[in-house]
């Protein structure tokens, strides 16, 4: 056994590659949207969509039913399939005067819905207007065998077709020249399979792997894999932790191994007597898998494969420990005792296999019946692709073509079988995304000199930039036309860590960011009182809750709270009947972990005599901060008195995925604080001072920035620092929050609307019903999140005021004009693409494949080690979204409108890589509107730009958004609200 | 007064009428319909357990104000020559708190479950699962015999095992709910034989006359004391319990957190007081419970995710109540019981808030990440490594049943290359594989005629 050190370089190497293929999902009380596929980004969508299906076993797009649906109720058109054939090269034979992209498409219109032969079968049997009665004789179909017959006429081959269709073969062949019946319908198909059978399509397939064998050692491995990662990585949920985790985890493996005299599994037995040969250094390990490798009798090409399949049985689990080796700063403090290391999981699945693999429960269970056969597939799959041709024929009235003179139109069936289904449903999908596509350009193509408004505001509002928002702000510019909205990242700016009362810190803003400076809470002035009883009343809430929730694994413990559980029948019976009174109960006992905003302020500014670590920002940092905001949004003149800025964030009950609800562009947290930050540096004379100096923007006396908190689940408003507001500015501050609070009774109207509720007619009522369900216990959808984001449009408000997109669009405010060097631009799309195209591409996959791409249902979830969800017990770590947050999703690719000169985009997406990257690869699409000549352009992947003729009349026109959206639960199209 | 006599057992009927009422009229509206209608059902749920509530109160507080016994109805179902068979019910002191408790956690449960699994595909085969199981649990607390309690006790055994394979795509869950469902037949069979004992001596319903004399049926006892075991998941049955979460939050709280797992500890707690206890079996009983405790104190420890770590509460919980009804004190084990309920349902419920429940005591308190129970020493260590074994399949992993069958197959060499190959392989995927039933049918008829099979 020779471990050179190339062959242990390449190991790590091997690692390396492995590791990136897996999840990056880290703890997720911190939730971050990220493209699932971040393996695959230097390949363009597509090949890296197939790519990935075949490495993790996933489906790629959406399975054609689905597909046929959409197509059925009208969401794809013929044109739009047409379109995306053009953009795809398919090239075959005509069908007489039939172009061949015109017979591609039936032959995807008519796909039906069969998948094995039996059911082709019963459709014969049910239904014989399926394929039209030009039946063929008995004599012809034995002509042709007897012509055709030695292609199919081998033993082996029928027995390989299986029973049935095999004996009605033989029985003809056998019975030539005699005469035989043969049910009519099923000659047809039998036939047109027979004639398939022959052709080049089915000649070229590959026998699928020998998966068995490794199913029955996963099955054997993974609980154990699972129950030790478990424990290992644990965050501090269970009393008893591990010891002695700064070891490692091969160490730490070997040592259970090694202690475990009574009740290990009897195939690690081996283990047990051997483990001092495989305790290594931590920098040996790599020799130590090349000597495993050496064992299980895998060869040198075949490495990496057989890492990859080891890697990807558990890949969630294996993706955590890769991730949290990178960034032990995920492990919430605790790096210095949890030490996760990829090669130490490979090596530790590896030994275990050894021992697998020689031990005798092994080979008992090896010897089960091998499952998969592929030829009961094959037999499958002609009969249903019989069928499918047969239906193509009929539907173009070629059925005798296709029954008589076969030969002639045999290559061009073959050109269509050999489309791979994989390809079908990417023209599938093309089209799909392609109808939406147009529908918002149709949308946006209005003219601008309708959207011009010359009225002074009264409020400016600037929001997150989130495609929940994109609601409200229409609700609340209908209200009042001297209303503005914009929209920005959500995290203003202020890249801070924040600082809690009770020393706990974290960072919010997004996570490509690290930040340098500290915001810190401190009581309020005035209220130094009132805060000490709050904390106390917290503290002992959060001590008796404890008490009880934390357990100690002590029976005393136990058995006084067992005893005591009476108690919990009032949260149990409250939460499910009336969470109302729950979270009014709550409120009174203090149980919310945060500090009510009347009893603490922020201090953002740079303290100097600050112990240690970071403070908070100097003056001149403040100026710069909130000139990059206002410039952003194209805000730097035309002040409003009031100017709102407005966080948002989610609350819900027994929800471990909370994080993905709150606002992605601080770092997964709610946006609270950094509203409120904003407002006190943009609020501060001195700042205002030093941004009209250096920077040229003059922010008048009269403005007040007010900050505030919009909770996207319950619609509540929460408003921030209102003492500081000037008494000139009260009555319009109440007039602004009287219609605020009505634009968010709008929006709860209109969330609920997905919500299949029986009684909800009106805003009131809807408001209700969103309150209640952010606190109710037994809600698994508390919101939909952002289901259904399809666009971003970045530009001015006024190109996009009043159309109703559907809750779909991310809105960023930008303004081109004042952009001379596109450097806004740059800074916008660098935070668009991670952040949008994250959440964006995140939906995507996990609604294209729940089980794979993502967490599956919700229903059997299990929080485990504090960091992650399994399914039950044990199970691997579930990554992505679970089915209840995308089942309303459309899988489509985020289209980015930009509304700025085509020489600023093109100078943007040169100047940085990823943005280029994810154009290019067409990951995001894009799409250019000129603010001067008004003309939208789409650009393709290529880098080309094409026009788009928009037409309008497509585009309903609706005189208000509740009678558009009310009592309809589905999608609905994008509309423009009439003007007057 | 007399118009209550007559009018109390009609309404006590409702207890277990109305789920079963509700669970025709859901499988009608869906036999009609020939699809599930959401509404439908969960009007049929909320409606039925309103009424079994208030039921459950009405009977309830009559039975504690008339101080006697509630004998509600029975139904002959077999007739024989000598003896009948008969499901019937009653409430008497012993059971009242049993039957709030479950009207009460069957309400809320079911009220929980139909939000939560909305728009899931098997929502129709939940309710139906569910309202089975609470007639099953009906019978069981209410039944005033031993036959009726054995009916209630497999409805709730084939409800649970077909709850926890749920989610039947995948092979683990499907293998853990078979395990369970192995551990429920064969204790199962002490109750059996406790009820055709019983019947044999004309003993079998709890009113009997012929109880009347102060003897001790030992042999009755012991055998409900098995079956006892295997449904309270106690030491040396219990290791499907922590396995057995893997079907949807609702019924993993309801089954192992109220109902079920307390089925064993009423069983005994009944047994006890109407066959009586003699000391040398209590003493069994007392230190099953204690082994017990211990065993899932010392395993629960180390649990790093939210519902094992509330199974293994459960079994402690469970044990200390077999060891208080093994010592006399009826009183304190009804106490415990309605505690540990309404508690570890609650828990189960809410198992999903325990990490943003944590996070949240850290933000207060500030982080705490002291271990209750470190482990220092030697000793210590091979505690904790065995409590790690014993979760995984641990020693008594070598024991249980399944494994049982696997080195029996093994050993008889005619067997494991052909009968006991397709009997584990249809135990073990029953379900999994009948997707091909054709490929079955070939492998077995291949293997008969010892033809070569390719397929």
């Amino acid at each position: 056994m020779n471990h050179s050190q190339t062959s242990t370089g390449d190991i790590y190497a091997i690692l390396e590659h492995v590791a990136h293929l897996l999840p990056t999902q880290g703890p997720i009380d911190v939730f971050i949207h990220h493209n699932t596929l971040h393996a695959f980004e230097d390949l363009p969508f597509e090949e890296a969509v197939k790519s990935a299906a075949k490495i993790y076993d996933a489906e790629a797009f959406l399975p054609e039913q689905r597909y046929l649906e959409e197509f059925r109720s009208g969401r794809i058109t013929e044109r739009d399939l047409e379109r995306a054939l053009q953009s795809h090269s398919i090239s075959g034979q005509p069908l007489g005067d039939i172009d061949f992209h015109d017979v591609v498409k039936r032959f995807l219109v008519v796909a039906p819905a069969v998948e094995r032969f039996q059911e082709v079968k019963w459709l014969l049997r049910e239904s014989s207007d399926a394929i039209s009665p030009q039946l063929i004789s008995s004599e012809s179909l034995i002509s042709w065998l007897t012509t055709h017959g030695s292609c199919i006429n081998r033993r082996d081959a029928l027995h390989r077709l299986n029973f049935e269709a095999a004996e009605s073969l033989e029985a003809i062949i056998a019975a030539l020249p005699r005469d035989i019946t043969i049910k009519d319908h099923e000659k047809t198909v039998l036939w047109a399979a027979a004639l398939l059978y022959t052709a080049e399509a089915w000649k070229v397939r590959e026998p699928s792997q020998g998966t068995h064998s490794r199913i029955v050692l996963d099955e054997m491995i993974n609980p154990l894999v699972i129950r030790f990662c478990e424990e290992y990585l644990d965050l501090g949920f269970s009393n008893q932790l591990m010891p002695d985790r700064q070891d490692g985890m091969l160490a730490c493996f070997l040592r259970m191994v090694d202690v475990a005299h009574f009740g290990i599994p009897r195939w690690l037995e081996t283990l047990r007597r051997s483990v001092s040969r495989y305790r290594v250094a931590p920098a040996e390990v790599g020799s130590l898998i090349s000597r495993l490798l050496h064992d299980l009798g895998v060869r040198d090409e075949d490495r990496y494969d057989f890492l990859c399949r080891e890697a990807l049985s558990l890949k969630g689990w294996a993706g955590y420990v890769a991730l949290t080796e990178r960034r032990p700063d995920l492990l919430h403090g605790q790096e210095s005792e949890i030490k996760p290391r990829f090669q130490d999981y490979i090596a530790i699945r590896l030994l275990l296999r050894l021992c697998a693999e020689e031990s005798n429960t092994y080979r008992s269970r090896k010897v089960e019946s091998q499952s998969d056969s592929v030829e009961l597939d094959t037999l499958d799959q002609v009969y249903c692709a019989a069928f499918h041709v047969l239906l193509l024929f009929t539907s173009l009235n070629k059925g005798a073509l296709l029954l008589n003179d076969a030969s002639t139109v045999l290559p061009m069936i073959e050109s269509l079988l050999l489309i791979p289904e994989v390809t079908r449903r990417t023209l599938w999908h093309l089209a799909y995304e392609n109808n939406l596509y147009e529908r918002a350009l149709n949308t946006l193509a209005r003219p601008a000199t309708r959207t011009k408004a010359t009225i002074e505001p009264v409020a400016q509002f600037v929001f997150c930039i989130d495609d929940r928002e994109e609601s409200i702000r229409r609700h609340l510019e209908a209200r009042n036309p001297a209303y503005e909205t914009f929209g920005t990242a959500g995290f203003f700016g202020v890249d801070a860590n924040y600082t809690m009362m009770s020393g706990a810190s974290a960072p919010y803003c997004p996570v490509i960011i690290q930040p340098k400076h500290a915001i810190r809470e401190i009581p309020r002035q005035g209220y130094e009182q009132d805060l000490v009883k709050y904390r106390k009343k917290q503290a002992l809430w959060f001590r008796l809750s404890g008490y009880v929730n934390r357990g100690s694994g002590s029976v005393l413990h136990n058995m006084v709270l067992s005893l005591a559980g009476c108690f919990s029948l009032i949260p149990m019976v409250l939460g499910v009947i009336s969470p109302r009174t729950l979270r009014f109960m709550g409120s009174v006992f203090g149980s919310e972990p945060t500090i009510p905003p009347d009893l603490h302020e922020l201090q953002v500014a740079a303290d100097s005599n600050a112990q240690s670590g970071q403070t908070g920002y100097t003056l001149e940092e403040m100026a710069a901060r909130v000139t990059s905001v206002l410039r952003g949004i194209g805000l730097t003149r035309n002040f409003a008195p009031l100017v709102f800025l407005i966080g948002h964030g989610s609350s819900s009950r027994n929800n471990p995925l909370r994080s993905a609800y709150d606002c992605g562009a601080c770092g997964g947290r709610p946006g609270r604080i950094n509203a409120r930050a904003f407002c006190v540096m943009a609020n501060d004379a001195n700042v205002r001072q030093v941004v009209k100096e250096r920077h040229g923007i003059l922010i008048p006396d009269t403005t007040i920035f007010l900050g505030a908190f919009h909770n996207t689940c319950s619609d509540q408003m929460e408003y921030f620092d209102e003492n500081r507001c000037p008494e000139s500015h009260r009555l319009s501050l109440l007039n602004v929050r009287t219609d605020l609070a009505a634009a968010a009774r709008q929006n709860a109207f209109e969330r609920c609307r997905r919500f299949v509720q029986a009684e909800i007619s009106n805003a009131e009522q809807a408001a209700e019903e969103a309150l209640a369900r952010s606190y109710m216990l037994a809600e698994a959808r508390p919101e939909y999140g952002h289901a259904t984001n399809a666009l971003c449009i970045i530009g001015p408000r006024s190109f996009s005021k009043g159309l109703f997109f559907d809750r779909r669009s991310f809105l960023v405010s930008y303004d081109s004009s004042i952009d001379t060097d596109a450097s806004i631009l740059l800074g916008i799309l660098r935070a668009v693409v991670p952040v949008c195209g994250g959440i964006n591409l995140e939906y995507l996959f996990s609604a294209m494949d729940n089980e794979v791409y993502g967490a599956g249902t919700k229903l059997p979830h299990n929080i485990v080690s504090l960091v992650g969800i399994m399914n039950g017990t044990s199970s691997d770590l579930r990554t992505g979204l679970p089915t209840q947050m995308v089942e309303i999703h459309e899988p489509v690719r985020l289209l980015v409108v930009v509304v700025a000169s085509r020489e600023q985009l093109e100078q943007v997406i040169a100047s940085d890589q990823a943005i280029n990257r994810s154009f290019s690869g067409g990951w995001i699409k894009v799409a250019l509107r000129d603010p001067e000549t008004n003309e939208l352009w789409m650009r393709a992947q290529s880098g080309d730009y094409t026009r788009f003729d928009a037409s309008r009349s497509e585009v309903p026109s609706i005189k208000d958004y509740e009678s558009w959206f009310k009592g309809r639960a589905g999608h609905l199209p994008f509309a423009d609200i009439v003007e007057g | 007064m007399a118009a209550l006599n007559v009018l109390m057992p009609m309404i006590g009927r409702l207890i277990i009428g109305a789920p079963a009422i509700a669970l025709a009229l859901i499988i009608a509206d869906r036999v009609v319909r020939h699809e599930a209608r959401e509404m439908i059902i969960r009007r049929y749920l909320m409606l039925s357990q309103s009424i079994s509530i208030s039921a459950g109160v009405l009977c309830s507080a009559w039975v504690l104000i008339s101080q006697k016994p509630l004998e509600i109805g029975s139904l002959r179902l077999i007739s024989l020559s000598t003896k009948d068979l008969s499901f019937a019910l009653r409430i008497d002191s012993l059971s009242v708190a049993f039957v709030l408790i479950t009207c009460l956690l069957g309400g809320i449960v079911g009220l929980f479950a139909s939000r939560y699994l909305h728009r899931d595909q098997g929502y129709f085969r939940f309710f139906v699962l569910y309202h089975i199981f609470l007639v099953g649990v009906h019978a069981i607390f209410l039944g005033a015999g031993l036959p009726t309690i054995y009916i209630g006790w497999e409805l709730i055994g084939i409800t649970s095992a077909l709850l926890i394979s749920f989610f039947s795509f995948r092979k683990q869950t499907v293998a853990n709910s078979l395990r369970a469902f192995w551990a429920y037949r064969v204790t199962d069979t002490g109750i059996l034989v406790a009820t055709l004992l019983a019947m044999h001596s004309g003993i079998e319903s709890f009113t009997s006359s012929a109880l009347k004399v102060n003897t001790s049926h030992t042999a009755i006892v012991v055998a409900c004391l098995i079956s006892a075991i295997g449904k309270s998941a106690q030491f040396p049955f219990g290791r499907w319990l922590p396995k057995a979460m893997e079907g949807p939050t609702p019924s993993s709280a309801i089954f192992y957190g109220g109902l079920s797992v307390h089925a064993g500890m009423y069983l005994m707690l009944r047994v006890s007081s109407v066959y009586g206890l003699p000391h040398s079996i209590s003493l069994c009983m007392a230190l099953i419970g204690l082994f017990s405790v211990w065993y899932a104190t010392i395993v629960g420890r180390i649990q790093s995710d939210a519902k094992s770590m509330l199974a293994y509460a459960s079994m402690a919980q469970v044990g200390l109540m077999f060891v208080e009804v093994a010592l006399g004190l009826h009183s304190l084990a009804i106490f415990h019981f309605v505690s540990h309920a309404m508690l570890r349902t609650y828990q189960l419920l809410n198992a999903a808030s325990v990490m943003h429940d944590r996070y949240a005591f850290e933000h207060v308190l500030g982080r705490e990440r002291v271990s209750f129970h470190p482990v220092e020493g030697t000793r210590a260590f091979s505690q904790y490594a065995y409590a790690f074994w014993e979760s995984i399949d641990g020693a008594f992993g070598r024991l249980s049943l399944l494994s049982w069958a696997e080195s029996m197959a093994r050993s008889v060499r005619v067997f494991e290359e052909w009968f006991g190959e397709i009997i584990l392989s249809l135990v073990r995927h029953g379900m999994f594989y009948t997707r091909h039933p054709r490929k079955w049918a070939s492998i077995v008829l291949s293997r008969l005629g010892n033809r070569e099979e390719s397929i």
